[in-house]
């Protein structure tokens, strides 16, 4: 339900037939206070992707015991305050094509399809582009997003380059998402309204809505004037700039206990080695902020990205080599072995921060953790043969009680990672049977929801 | 057993398919030799044939704004010098470039911030420069005053904005924008009109039709406002300045000579240095020298600062030579002096340089170095962190000087780099690449030319031993119009200089930059053209750019019907 809407929209007719719509500063019926949800009511449901790469070590993430009574391994063992609120799932199978093996990971992690050809060539394949479909969390906002100032919210930690290692949200097909490196960046954009005055932000989004609205207008007429290819390239300018025009008739954020304003971040995000963990945290209190603001209900934060080379020089002892080297020493090399453990251990440990944060927000009758739904994915199962079968999935959270937690679900045989993000859907509330490419799905994971 | 090739990079595109990005087609691992004699170019057309011929354009698609031309665009119009798209996405590059037409897509996360940069750039100018943009004062209140300085601003405003003459409809949205805006007062109105232009597809695009075609036709020039953009964002990265403009209003940017006349004009301006310095930082990498980062415990000496001040000498380097310098490919290659200060020159190992500020400094054989390949900045970014590579540093010649696409290393073979050693040097321990038949097909066109480059280790300091053993800096290019050995980076730059496989490959690189595409069959003409010029007076970059003016791809377009209403 639509808090407010913008009292009415008279249009005015211009010189040439323009039609613009205003009111301009016309000031609108402001919020009362209080969340897009209203107190009593049911807190919505929310999701976040958790992304670290480069694969795992099996026998140390692997937990131990039966689906009930089980207990974490090495790498989960930082999770275990939150051990009733996890499933462990092992034995799916990640899908995915056209690339090489971190591409075809990254690219089919969350969107169960294939890379189409494109412009880059990884090892060992043909040069490939981007998926074929939209990442399941984008499936997930257009049920859940609309109701919110952003649909969805995309952060990364040291990220960097467009190409098809570094980019797993995909709003559809070949339509990467780029997440937000700087929490400086995201401190001004998704939280601006929490320092502003009620009306004056109300006046600012009818004047932004009536220049977009011409704006909008300006690339429907031109592009028609232009060539199919060069009218397509104004058409995705325009459908970006309609779904900007779109958010600002969702309600606003304003404090109340559970949201405020997270602070700005103390400088611009940097792409120094060690500060990863630094620009992490901030990141994730940016994120867990969204969500007890209702700024936005799906969010997604991506550790560095495929073929990350981050040197974890803060553990101790210290790991001087980078990531995606480590990842290639054989299984014999028993000090890759261990320092690859620690390092999925130290992301390990970043989701238990996530969730604790998460645990620590009342909502409802419970907290905002229990209202959400975590999945922790990598883009590779094993990293020095690239395998993706049998890949490292955790989910965290209930999922306001669609999730039956403190489970460890062991499958077998063929298993596509398609039918887990069915399921995923599933207890989202999303009824789908199928996700990603078709040939790939079956169902719903048996068991899962 | 199935010949395989490398082939010259890119020779074939999905040329002109609606919707389709340009595609590399080709995919191939390397036993064989080079497809085509070394010195072929892609063009097989001879000027003369060429001259004869009917203009033939290739493709121009509609470019948006990068995040560069992005800032020197308002930079230029209303003064704002605070560079707003420094926190737009980074743009994608395709075909080693970020200014692509193919590849420059918008989120909404970029839709948003277009948005809010052209709040504050527009708050910003009008209250700093309110006098220098509009034509009445701000606090003007009678009604048709206002009015009149709304319609006079939006007129001279919106012509350089949307770099052309409003037509109706223009017009028409920025007046209705203006009055909305105007009934809380004239500062309001004209604020809005400038929120909106610098979100219209007019000013965010390079939007294109061409003159009228008469029937039938499917080539045409394009006009001369076009033209006005397309030279300025060409050899400027921004919008024209006044004297374009004026040429554009008098209809005199059509002939050959009056074109010229500009181009003489513009690359004179500081801001083509600019575009060179933009080039060199994609094509050759020198914007990436400042975060290569090393392990302290094998490169004590190295640090952020010293990448920082190395990034700086290859460009105030790449500057001089270019523009104040020889300003051709052999003076990048092998000129004998280089850019240092004092923190820089005691880290080469370079006596007689001090204080913080960079000074022009004579390099004798004794310092080793001499051209661009020889700098600390290339030399340290493709090493490792630990050591140097062999591998990197052939393949960025063989890709970059070369023009040739190496294929990625095959499919399911674990690749492990040879094992560090406290004993055995660089050269001996690659020797696995020359002898496993999994490696040699590709890493005979990679190795052979890095290991010359032993001379420097992995931070791009000199070294005469590695491991208590001397440095054997021979190396060899192979499958090349330079094939043959070498030793030392000082003698395969010369190498490199002098051949027309790199002469040509450099002309490519600049076809690619400068009209933000890759080259189509259909572009033969304007290629040869461009490297036939780069030839005649001694491949200097400067009359490489002049080149880009001259083509058929950058005087006429094709005649694309339109796609229709939405």
């Amino acid at each position: 339900m639509k808090r407010f809407q913008l009292s009415r929209r008279a249009v005015l007719r211009g010189a040439g037939g323009v039609a613009i719509g205003l009111p301009f500063l016309e000031v609108m019926r402001p919020l009362g206070g209080g969340q897009a949800h209203a107190a009593g009511s049911t807190p919505p449901k929310r999701f976040i992707v958790f992304f670290s790469p480069d694969g795992n070590i099996r026998e140390n993430w692997t937990p131990t015991g039966t689906e009930t009574n089980f207990t974490l391994s090495p790498i989960l063992a930082p999770l275990a305050a939150h051990q009733a609120d996890l499933v462990v799932v092992q034995g799916v199978d990640q899908r995915g094509g056209g690339g090489d093996g971190h591409q075809n990971g990254m690219g089919g992690m969350l969107t169960g399809q294939l890379l189409n050809a494109g412009p880059f060539a990884g090892a060992g394949s043909a040069p490939a582009g981007w998926p074929n479909g939209p990442s399941v969390d984008q499936r997930v906002a257009e049920v859940l997003g609309n109701d919110t100032k952003l649909r969805s919210l995309e952060l990364g930690v040291q990220v960097g380059a467009a190409d098809n290692w570094g980019r797993m949200i995909y709003r559809a097909a070949n339509q990467p998402l780029p997440p937000e490196d700087d929490p400086a960046q995201v401190y001004a954009n998704v939280f601006a309204d929490l320092h502003a005055d009620p009306v004056a932000l109300a006046a600012l989004r009818a004047r932004r809505r009536s220049i977009l609205d011409t704006v909008g207008a300006q690339y429907a007429r031109i592009g028609a004037r232009l060539s199919a290819a060069d009218r397509a390239r104004l058409d995705q300018h325009l459908t970006a700039v309609r779904e900007v025009e779109t958010r600002l008739t969702t309600p606003f954020a304003t404090a109340t206990a559970a949201c405020h304003d997270p602070g700005p971040a103390p400088a611009a995000a940097t792409t120094n080695n060690d500060d990863f963990p630094a620009i992490g945290a901030l990141q994730l209190d940016m994120l867990v902020m969204a969500l007890a603001c209702d700024i936005t209900r799906v969010a997604s934060l991506q550790w560095s990205r495929s073929v990350s080379q981050v040197r974890f020089t803060w553990l101790t002892p210290s790991i001087p080599e980078g990531h995606h080297d480590l990842s290639h020493k054989p299984d014999a090399d028993a000090d890759a072995v261990d320092k690859l453990t620690r390092i999925n251990r130290w992301y390990a440990t970043q989701l238990a921060t996530l969730m604790s944060k998460l645990a620590a927000i009342p909502e409802g009758d419970g907290t905002l953790l229990d209202h959400t739904l975590i999945l922790w994915c990598n883009e590779l199962a094993i990293g020095n043969i690239h395998s993706r079968i049998d890949a490292p999935y955790v989910l965290g959270g209930r999922a306001g009680g669609r999730l039956a937690t403190g489970r460890f679900l062991r499958y077998a045989g063929d298993v596509p990672h398609n039918n887990l993000l069915v399921s995923i859907l599933n207890a989202m509330d999303i009824p789908d049977q199928r996700f990603g490419k078709p040939e790939w799905c079956t169902g719903p994971l048996p068991g899962l929801v | 057993m199935v010949r395989l090739q490398v082939r010259r990079d890119a020779r074939r595109f999905a040329a002109g398919m609606p919707g389709a990005t340009a595609v590399l087609l080709f995919f191939c691992s390397c036993t064989g030799a080079i497809g085509g004699s070394p010195t072929e170019g892609t063009v097989g057309r001879k000027d003369a044939l060429c001259q004869s011929t009917a203009p033939s354009p290739g493709p121009s698609y509609i470019r948006r704004v990068n995040r560069l031309e992005y800032n020197n665009t308002v930079r230029d119009l209303l003064g704002d010098t605070t560079q707003p798209a420094d926190g737009f996405p980074a743009e994608e590059k395709r075909l080693g470039f970020d200014n692509n037409a193919d590849a420059l897509s918008v989120s909404p996360v970029l839709a948003e911030q277009y948005m809010s940069a052209a709040e504050t750039v527009a708050t910003a100018a009008l209250n700093g420069r309110w006098a220098a943009l509009v034509p009445c004062a701000a606090n003007t209140t009678d009604a048709a005053a206002v009015d009149a300085c709304g319609r006079d601003f939006i007129a001279k405003f919106g012509q350089k904005a949307y770099r052309r003459p409003l037509d109706a409809d223009d017009s028409a949205v920025l007046t209705a924008v203006f009055d909305a805006g105007k009934t809380t007062d004239l500062k309001t109105g004209i604020r809005l009109v400038v929120e909106t232009a610098l979100q219209s597809p007019r000013f965010l695009y390079r939007v294109e039709f061409g003159a009228v075609a008469a029937s039938g036709q499917t080539v045409v020039k394009v006009d001369d406002w076009e033209m006005a953009s397309r030279l300025s964002y060409l050899l400027w990265h921004s919008m024209p300045d006044d004297a374009l403009f004026t040429a554009a209003q008098a209809g005199q940017l059509s002939s050959s000579d009056q074109i010229q006349t500009q181009v003489q004009r513009m690359i004179a301006d500081p801001k083509a240095r600019g575009v060179t310095a933009d080039f060199y930082a994609q094509w050759l990498r020198v914007g990436e020298v400042a975060s290569a980062e090393k392990m302290p415990t094998v490169f004590p000496s190295y640090s952020p600062a010293i990448a920082g001040l190395m990034q700086q000498e290859t460009e105030q380097f790449l500057d001089d030579v270019t523009w104040d310098g020889g300003g051709d490919l052999r003076s990048i290659f092998t000129a004998p002096y280089t850019f240092l200060n004092g923190q820089l020159a005691q880290y080469y190992g370079v006596s007689g340089v001090s204080g913080t500020a960079f000074v022009k400094t004579a390099l004798d054989g004794s310092t080793h170095r001499g051209g661009v390949l020889t700098q600390g900045g290339l030399l340290s970014l493709l090493g490792k962190a630990n050591q140097t590579s062999p591998v990197h540093r052939g393949k960025f010649v063989r890709e970059q000087m070369l023009c040739m696409q190496l294929p990625p290393p095959p499919a399911d073979i674990m690749i492990k780099p040879p094992e560090l050693s406290t004993t055995l040097t660089t050269r001996q321990r690659f020797t696995q690449h020359s002898v496993d038949p999994a490696c040699t097909g590709c890493h005979r066109l990679m190795d052979p030319i890095g290991l010359g480059f032993e001379d420097f280790d992995g931070a791009g300091i000199f070294r005469a031993t590695e491991n208590g053993q001397p440095v054997d800096d021979s190396g060899l290019v192979n499958d090349s119009d330079i094939t043959g050995a070498f030793h030392g980076v000082g003698e395969l730059s010369s190498k490199l200089a002098d051949s027309a496989q790199v002469q040509a490959c450099v002309s490519t690189h600049w076809f690619r930059y400068g009209y933000g595409r890759g080259e189509t069959d259909a572009d033969s003409c304007s290629l040869s053209r461009i490297k036939s010029q780069f030839a005649a007076g001694g491949f200097k970059v400067r009359d490489l750019m002049v080149a880009l003016t001259q083509t058929d791809a950058f005087i006429y377009r094709q005649v694309t019907p339109p796609a229709g209403g939405p």
